[in-house]
Parts: structure tokens; C-alpha cells; sequence
């Protein structure tokens, strides 16, 4: 059987040929999706409409108490607590996501010059990418902490800031914030980084080639042809970098404990507060999935308005 | 065809892989069994009584939260456990992350997988026992030889729901204060026993503490008190406690009943600290400031004994947390040990060697005191390993003193919102009052769910 | 490739930017650095002072003393195989899917790419315990199964390798089609080929991602000789005293072994072979 006639952009046949071709790709593609889905299915999506059954009980660690219904979904809806830490973490969505995307951005476009010693740049730029979030967090205090902290001694030392002063970088709401996006960029943004400088290798030199002939400075050259060429990308990774910056939490929960006076609270910590520590599983389903409705509908929005008309 | 190949190298591939794992686990299967084997064999050859007399070798799984210094202290005892009871009962222990042991705890009891004994804080107990998930010891407690009556009181009855006993307290860990010597006795702070001299009330701790921070040298903490999270919070329910603050919550175990005379007036005592700059606010790593010897007081938990006395170079002491007010009164927690609910295989014969266990480590508490735990049971405080011990016996009376927090299953997080609340106070986000009724509104909420 | 940085004459845009990227380089470094020096220090070292960390004395005591007191070599073991067998098997079955997504025209097309979407923005701590129930009726929990199963189901890598087959220029599956390739083929004899910058960094973010995760595996196995390293870890962290020392020191070991995973993939992140040097 010939299967390469399969593929979308043959052209067209006979109309009843036409079908039946369209019956072998829905096959051919269940063929191509069925060892992951298997998978994806078993230990993704049933646990997640489990997590819909649990949603509607009263539901510890241990298992089932009562049926509620909506109970938990009406409960958390009029939940100030949850709008709140809604809306921390949305604030941290906001002020991070533009240098999540640019600065990995930028860092991409430095190793794809022919700059010296690119290896150990790009090894560098992703190391700490590689430790845990205990590690970072535990770093980071020390950077940030006053007195004796590494950053305000330093501001001390070159008489940025005078002796008897310190900054609470981590107590005061603001600076908490600000500590926050810092440590998080730092620690995530190798990824972002490694995946636009594959995408950069995509981009064929000849283009390149052709628009320095052309005359085209390295501004232009950018504007021109690296910019559209990875457009996808850059959408794509700006919904991937959305969905992961509104779950923030390790480095939050580590650094801060959600304070001062649950100020830097973010909804996953509020989610695992409420399911572990208050042992509500049943409410912080039903919390997550409300999350999970907002969630996808930005990603779809963002898809539709920046996603460009092409699927 | 050449597509059959492609498929038929996948499937050999992961045929391959499945192949590894399977090695990898029966691997994994027949070390543990030899391990068991060659115990099992040792243990007959040198305790042939035991299994002449029919009794078969028990083994138990002992789940712990302690890491670090703790959790060696834990090793040693467990592994002289196994060595006395050779041929009888195996423990087999095993140290759990403790930022997530209680969950794993109770998604183990829910999936049929739990360890034969365990480790509860005595102000989570509530929550297990209200789960369901911990046994009741009375029925076991006297075959195995437990004597409730060799348990500090204080630690006991913290244990005790509906008159039954869920756990056999380990320890106590109370809130303490620890003084760098060099520093106070420099400062002609110190009495002959080389206690330091506070004046009784209020406005002579703080005056005891003015004339440490005039006497102390630049870059030197007068004391180490963060104005943030447990510490300021701990200090807090020992004032209140001492001023006999009527507790945390009301009968029905829903209402907070904090704000109160007791409540402000220790609430507004630890604000002064911060506003008026005895103690600098927002100050981090405190532990470490004090292990370099730059701070002369350290107001926190017993724990912390061990760690110091093994830093170089620093001369300490300790002692309960001065009485300030009327009484004196600490905040305390202890960690207990706990039979587990086993909801497949209940076996009795490991539910007694299990408490055989626990109360062999309360007895040895001479032995884990050396982490600076106070030990639960009259039997090790009398030990002369404990009497040999410097420090503990000057903190001891402190395991009797602390007050420990309400039963109340939403213990936990009520108390995260508590911390949260006066974190509030201290950052100076909200008054004394405000701060008080936030904890209360928050903590209520949690309450009543 | 921006020329200007290659350029012989340094130039003070070409001074700018070495001075940026090697300045920024240091930031990147330092805290890395630190943790390794900590982890030279001996146990119940004070580090009052930020420069003493970076003093002699140093000893390796604590990597002895790591290895004596835990089965830390059988935990990286664990470590090592689930971390490279998931990213493999996953990153196939993945690539596989964003084939289809990426290549043939079916009617579920954008369900299935939803479902997959979606599937990220389920915050773990949902399901987490479902996952736990379910492992626990399918008789996998404590075994290796149940450390590699369920990542094997990470949506990420569907989402971003159909990205970069999007980009594949279709005259080359057109000119594959008319060597009479099957689908089959132009996967693995085009499209894999060419994604190899891609998959590189998956594989490095799928060997990161299980070499460092921590609460599934914590929930799930239960006998220490299936711990894999950051279920271990916490065996020398205290909850009350700070000691810095061994923290770091397992952690300066737990990271070894990703950076040489890193080095040898990220040598892949190359330009892909031009159009005209493939054909089907």
C-alpha cells in the first residue's frame, strides 16, 4: 500500500477516491497517535476526570467523605482568598512573561553569532536551570537576605546605599515581587533559551546570505527574516511560558512562604495549601479546574489573535 | 516492508527496555531477599532461644521525618534496637522528606501501604486521629510492657483524645533561649553559674537586652529574633501563655478566641522589639548568624542544641524561655510515635513488636537527647547518660512548662494562617488589632470548613 | 548568523556584546560555583562570611561521608535509568504524534492537539493523588513502572515538536512521496534528522525534568532501594539545624550528571542539514 498518498497536501482525485482517503488518514493518524495516547490517556486524562469526580465531594487524603455537588466549586468562587491569590499570580504573569521571552530571546540570538567560546556560554547560561528549586531558593535568600546579604553588601560596599540602610528584598511586597521575577528568570529562562536556539538553526543560511548581499545591516537582518521566521515559535513559547508562569509556586512557596501576610500567595500554593495542608482535595480540585477554565481560555484567545490564520 | 522494519526495531526496542527493567527490578528483589536471608541467619545463630521458642522473627517498617544530624542520631538508636532484639523484631527504618511526609503518610494508610510505626507531631496527632488513621494503643499498650505512667505528664496528655492513647510521646521540643557566653559574660551579663541576669517583667528583659545592644560589638545582633514566620509566632504563644492567655480557641473548637488583653499585650511586646530597634527587622539565616558568633541571644527550639555544640569555636548556653510575665510558659511540640491504621494485613504480632519498638526508643530517650530533644519519659531523664549531658538538664524544666497548642484537626493550617497574620503585625502592615482579627477571620474560615 | 560579531576588527558593538554576554555569564556562574564550594567545606563549618566560602581549607569528606551513610550510588543508579529511558521513549512516541498533528489531515485534528494542550495546564497537585489511586489499582506503585509510566505521558514535547515540523518544507515530503517513501520513512528518515536541534534540548529537558522530579516519585515508591535521588536527598536534610555542608554537596553531585547529559546533546543544537543536502 502506498501511503505517502496520504498526505494532506496531495492533490486532488476523484471525489469517492477523495473519501476514502480521508478514512485512511483518520486511521494512519490514530496509527501515529496511539502509542502516545495510550499513555496520555491513562496517567493524564484519567486522573483528570477522576479529579472532576473528586471535585464534587468532600475528599481528604484519605479518600471520599460526602458528595457535595457544586458545593466546592460555589465555595471557592466566593472565596476571596482564591481571587486573591488569583490575582498574585496573574500580577507575576504579567511583569515576568515579557523577560521570560525576551531575555532568552536575546541570549538565543548572542549564541548564534559567532561569538568565542559559544559552548561554554551556552553551557553557562543554562546552569542553573539544572538545580532544584531548593537549591535555588536557598541561594537566592542568601543573595537577597539584608546585613549580610551578597546584593546589599555589595550596594553598601560601592556606597549605593548608605550604612545604616538596608532593602528587605524579600518583606516588602514590591521588592518581594521584583525578588521574585529576578530568581525566576534566572533560574527557568535556559529553556525558553535552548528551544529558540534550536528554532534559530531552522532559519537556512542562504537567507541570511541573500539579505547581506542585499545590504542589510544585522537590525534589519533580524526585523526581516528572524523575526517572521520564528513567529510560531515565539507564540508557541510565549503560551508555554503563560501556562507555566501562572503555576508558579516552588521558588514563591520557598523564598517568600506566600508572604508577607499571604501578599505573594500564587494560586498553586493556595491549591496545595487548601489539598495538602487543610487536606480539602475535593475543593482544591474544584479550584483547579476553575484555574484550568481560565487557563485555556487565554491560551485559546492567544492562539486565535497571535496564532496567525494558518493551523 | 521497509515500514515493518521500522515497527519491528520499535517493538524490539522497547521489548529491550522492558527486558532491562524487569532485570533491574528482580535485581532490586534478591538483594533485599539476600539482606533479609543473611540476617535472618545471623539472627538464628545468635538467639536460638528465641526461635525454639516459636517465635518468629518480626519485621517492622519505621517511617521518620528526621534528616541530617537528627536522622543519624535515629539510625544509631534503630540499629541498637536491631542488635538487642536480633532474631526477634526487625526494624526497618526509613527517613521520609519532612516537607511532605504527612501526605505521603496518609496516601500510604489509604492505599493499604502504610509503615508499621511512624512519627506524628503531637499538634498534627489531632488531624490523624480525626482522619482515622492512627490506632488506638490501649489494647496493645499493656503486652507490650507500656507504661503510661513513666511519661511526663505535660507531654502525655497532649496525646490523649477522648481519655484513649493514640501515641507514645519521643520527645519534647519547646521554645528556648540560647546565649552566646563570651559575649554576655564580656558584658558582666552573667551570674556565677553562668546563667544571665534578667530582671523580672516586661521592661527588665528589655532593659536586659538595651545593655547587650549598647555592649556589643558593629556587625553584632543583640538578639536573633526574625520578624517573620515561626519564631516571632512561637514567642508570641509563650508570653500570651504566661500572662494565662485562655488558649487558642473556644470549646466548640471553632471560634479564636486571641484577641484578648493577653493577646495584644504580647503581641504589642514583640512589635516594640521590632519598631523600636532593639531587634533589626527582617533578619534571615538567624541559626547561622548565631553559630558564627555574631548575635548574643537566640530565642528557638531545643533542636538546635546539637547543632551548635558542634560548631567550632562557640561558647553557649541555654535555658527556658525567660518568664517575663506572670508564669512561666513556652511554646512546645513534641514528636510521637504512632501505629498507623493498616487497612490490608492488620497483623497484631507487628502492631506489639511496633510498640516494643517505640517504647524502647522513649526509654533510650538519653540517646536522642543528644540532638537536644528533651526526653519524654521519666526512665531516660533519671539515665545517667542523660545526667552526663551538658545543657539539657538546665532546659529540662521547659518540657514541663511549654504549653502545647489546642486539639484541633485544622491545627496546621489555622496555625500558617495565625503566622501569616502576625507577620502582618511585625511588617507593619497592620495594627496590633487589625492583625489580631485577621488571624482570626482567616483562621475561622479554615475552622469552620 | 549575525556577522558583526564574527568581524576581525573588534568594534565597540562587538566589545559591547562579549562584555555582556561574559559579564552576564558570571551571574549565571557564581551561585553554581558556590554551591560546590559549600559542598567543600567540612561539616559545622560557620560561612558567616561570603568570601570564606570561597577559602581553603576544602575537603571531599563530605562525598565520603554522603556515600557511607546512604545508598546513594544505588539511588542515582535508579535515577540514571528512568531518566534516560523516559525522554527516549517519550520523545519517540511524541515525535510520532506531532508527526500526524503536524502532517496528516484528519477530522480530530485540533481536538487531539487541544486535548494535548490542555493536558499542561492541569496543575499537578490536582491529580496528583488520582494518578496515586490509579497507580495504586494497576499494581504499579514501588516499582520502576511507577517512576517511568507516567512520564510518558508529558504533553510538552507533542506541543513543541509539531512546531518544528510545521516549519519542514513540504517539497521535501512531496519529493520523499515520489521516491515512494511511506509515512513511516519520512519520520524517521527526514523529519527526525532534521529536528535534531529540537530533540537534543528535549532530551535534555526530559532527562532534567525526571532526574529532578520529586513529589510523584516520593509518593509512589516506598522501599529505599527504589529511591531515586531527590527522594533521597532529604535523608541528610534536617527540618530544624541549617547545616549548609551535605545539603549541597548531594545536590553538587545530583547536577554532575545532567551537565554532562547537556553538554553532549547541546553539541546537536547545530543548523540543520540545508534543503538541498537531503532527500528521501
Amino acid at each position: 500500500m502506498n501511503t505517502a498518498t496520504a498526505v494532506s497536501r496531495t492533490s486532488a482525485g476523484t471525489a469517492p477516491g477523495r473519501r476514502k482517503r480521508k478514512l485512511h488518514n483518520e486511521l494512519l493518524a490514530a496509527v501515529f497517535l496511539a502509542p502516545y495516547f495510550t499513555f496520555f490517556i491513562i496517567f493524564s486524562i484519567i486522573p483528570i476526570f477522576f479529579g472532576l469526580f473528586v471535585s464534587l465531594h468532600k475528599w481528604t487524603l484519605i479518600g471520599k467523605e460526602q458528595f457535595v455537588g457544586l458545593e466546592n466549586y460555589v465555595y471557592a468562587l466566593k472565596d476571596a482568598d482564591f481571587w486573591a491569590s488569583l490575582w498574585h499570580t496573574t500580577y507575576f504573569v504579567i511583569i515576568s512573561t515579557p523577560f521570560l521571552i525576551v531575555v532568552p530571546f536575546a541570549l538565543a540570538l548572542i549564541l548564534d553569532t559567532k561569538i568565542k567560546g559559544r559552548t561554554f556560554l551556552r553551557t553557562v547560561f543554562f546552569l542553573p536551570n539544572i538545580l532544584s528549586v531548593a537549591v535555588i531558593s536557598f541561594i537566592w535568600i542568601f543573595v537577597l537576605q539584608p546585613y549580610t546579604g551578597l546584593l546589599n553588601s555589595f550596594l553598601h560596599k560601592v556606597h549605593l546605599l548608605s550604612a545604616d540602610k538596608e532593602i528587605f528584598w524579600l518583606n516588602e511586597t514590591g521588592l518581594a515581587w521584583i525578588s521574585i521575577v529576578i530568581i525566576t528568570l534566572w533560574w527557568t529562562q535556559g529553556f525558553n533559551m535552548i528551544i529558540f536556539l534550536a528554532g534559530l538553526q531552522d532559519i537556512p543560511v542562504d537567507h541570511y546570505e541573500a539579505a547581506t548581499l542585499d545590504g542589510a545591516n544585522g537590525w534589519q537582518r533580524l526585523r526581516y527574516i528572524t523575526l517572521p521566521a520564528m513567529r510560531g515559535l515565539i507564540v508557541l513559547i510565549t503560551v508555554l511560558q503563560l501556562i507555566a508562569s501562572f503555576k508558579v509556586f516552588g521558588q514563591v512557596w520557598l523564598v517568600t512562604r506566600g508572604g508577607p501576610a499571604n501578599e505573594t500567595r500564587t494560586m498553586i500554593q493556595y491549591i496545595y495549601e487548601t489539598g495538602f495542608s487543610a487536606n480539602e482535595l475535593g475543593l482544591a480540585t474544584a479550584m483547579s479546574f476553575i484555574f484550568f477554565v481560565i487557563l485555556v481560555t487565554l491560551a485559546f484567545l492567544q492562539f486565535k489573535f497571535f496564532g496567525g490564520k494558518k493551523d | 516492508m521497509k515500514r515493518s522494519k521500522v515497527i519491528s526495531a520499535c517493538l524490539s526496542i522497547i521489548l529491550m527496555l522492558s527486558l532491562l527493567l524487569s532485570a533491574c527490578s528482580s535485581s532490586t528483589s534478591s538483594n533485599g531477599g539476600n539482606e533479609g536471608a543473611s540476617g535472618e541467619e545471623n539472627g538464628s545463630k545468635s538467639n536460638e532461644a528465641a526461635a525454639t521458642s516459636g517465635d518468629e522473627k518480626v519485621s517492622i517498617t519505621y517511617w521518620n521525618l528526621f534528616g541530617g544530624g537528627d536522622g543519624a542520631i535515629m539510625n544509631e538508636m534503630v540499629k541498637k534496637f536491631n542488635e538487642e532484639y536480633k532474631g526477634k523484631i526487625e526494624v526497618k527504618a526509613l527517613t521520609q522528606d519532612w516537607g511532605q511526609y504527612y501526605t505521603k503518610l496518609q496516601t500510604a494508610v489509604a492505599g493499604g501501604t502504610a509503615p508499621d510505626v511512624g512519627i506524628s507531631h503531637t499538634s498534627k496527632l489531632s488531624e490523624l486521629v480525626e482522619l482515622g488513621i492512627v490506632e488506638p494503643l490501649d489494647a496493645y499498650a499493656d503486652t507490650s510492657g507500656v507504661d503510661w505512667s513513666v511519661f511526663n505528664e505535660n507531654m502525655l496528655n497532649a496525646t490523649i483524645f477522648d481519655g484513649k492513647h493514640y501515641a507514645l510521646p519521643l520527645d519534647a521540643h519547646p521554645l528556648i533561649l540560647y546565649y552566646n557566653k563570651k559575649i554576655l559574660k564580656d558584658l558582666n551579663l552573667l551570674d556565677e553559674n553562668g546563667k544571665p541576669v534578667i530582671e523580672p517583667g516586661p521592661d527588665g528583659f528589655v532593659n536586659f537586652l538595651k545593655k547587650i545592644n549598647e555592649g556589643i560589638p558593629k556587625g553584632t545582633v543583640g538578639m536573633l529574633l526574625a520578624s517573620g514566620g515561626e519564631d516571632p509566632y512561637r514567642v508570641w504563644w509563650a508570653l500570651y501563655n504566661q500572662m494565662n492567655g485562655p488558649g487558642l480557641l473556644d470549646e466548640s473548637g471553632k471560634k479564636v478566641i486571641i484577641n484578648n488583653e493577653q493577646g495584644k499585650k504580647a503581641a504589642e511586646f514583640i512589635n516594640n522589639l521590632f519598631t523600636s530597634g532593639l531587634v533589626p527587622k527582617n533578619l534571615q539565616k538567624i541559626g547561622e548568624t548565631f553559630q558564627a558568633g555574631k548575635g548574643a541571644l537566640l530565642p528557638t527550639g531545643v533542636w538546635f542544641t546539637g547543632t551548635l555544640e558542634a560548631t567550632k569555636g562557640l561558647e553557649f548556653g541555654a535555658i527556658p524561655f525567660p518568664q517575663i510575665y506572670d508564669k512561666p510558659a513556652t511554646w512546645i511540640d513534641s514528636h510521637t510515635l504512632i501505629i498507623p491504621v493498616q487497612k490490608k494485613n492488620k497483623d497484631e504480632k507487628k502492631i506489639k513488636a511496633a510498640l516494643t519498638f517505640a517504647k524502647w526508643l522513649t526509654d533510650h530517650g538519653a540517646m536522642w537527647s543528644k540532638a537536644g530533644h528533651i526526653p519524654s519519659t521519666k526512665t531516660a531523664v533519671e539515665s545517667q547518660e542523660f545526667k552526663n549531658m551538658p545543657l539539657r538538664s538546665d532546659y529540662l524544666q521547659a518540657g514541663s512548662d511549654g504549653v502545647y497548642l489546642p486539639q484541633s484537626p485544622k491545627l496546621w493550617p489555622a496555625k500558617d494562617q495565625l503566622v501569616q497574620a502576625l507577620d502582618g503585625i511585625w511588617q507593619g502592615k497592620s495594627s496590633v488589632d487589625q492583625g489580631l482579627d485577621n488571624a482570626i477571620k482567616n483562621m475561622e474560615k479554615i475552622l469552620s470548613r | 548568523m549575525n556577522e558583526f560579531a564574527g568581524a576581525k576588527k573588534w568594534s565597540v558593538s562587538k566589545i559591547l556584546l562579549y562584555a555582556f554576554a561574559y559579564g552576564l555569564a558570571v551571574v549565571f556562574f557564581v551561585p553554581v560555583l558556590w554551591m560546590v564550594m559549600t559542598s567543600l567545606k567540612p561539616q559545622g563549618t560557620v560561612m558567616g562570611d561570603i568570601f570564606q566560602r570561597f577559602m581553603p581549607p576544602f575537603s571531599l569528606d563530605n562525598y565520603v561521608y554522603i556515600f557511607e551513610n546512604a545508598p546513594v550510588l544505588r539511588w542515582t543508579m535508579n535515577s540514571l535509568i528512568v531518566a534516560m529511558i523516559v525522554p527516549v521513549l517519550s520523545l519517540t512516541m511524541a515525535s510520532l504524534a506531532a508527526f500526524a498533528l503536524s502532517r496528516i489531515d484528519f477530522s480530530y485534528k485540533k481536538i487531539a492537539f487541544w486535548l494535548i494542550l490542555s493536558g499542561m495546564m492541569i496543575p499537578g497537585e490536582a491529580t496528583i493523588v488520582s494518578l496515586y489511586m490509579l497507580a495504586n489499582s494497576l499494581g504499579i506503585l514501588d516499582s520502576y513502572l511507577a517512576l517511568i509510566l507516567p512520564g510518558l505521558a508529558g504533553p510538552l514535547g507533542v506541543v513543541i515538536i509539531k512546531q518544528f515540523f510545521d516549519g519542514i518544507p513540504g517539497e521535501l515530503v512531496e519529493a520523499a512521496k515520489i521516491d515512494g517513501c511511506s509515512l513511516f520513512r519520512i519520520w524517521w528518515n527526514i523529519f527526525i534528522p532534521l529536528s535534531k536541534p529540537v530533540l537534543s534540548s528535549l532530551m535534555i529537558f526530559g532527562f532534567l525534568g525526571s532526574w529532578n522530579d520529586f513529589l510523584w516519585p516520593f509518593l509512589a515508591i516506598q522501599s529505599e532501594e527504589l529511591f531515586t535521588l531527590p527522594v533521597g536527598i532529604p535523608f541528610f536534610m534536617s527540618s530544624y539545624t541549617q547545616d549548609e555542608t551535605l545539603p549541597m554537596t548531594v545536590n553538587a553531585y545530583a547536577s554532575i550528571p545532567i551537565i554532562f547529559v547537556f553538554v553532549f546533546f547541546q553539541k546537536y543544537i547545530v543548523k540543520g542539514i540545508t534543503l538541498s543536502g537531503i532527500k528521501g
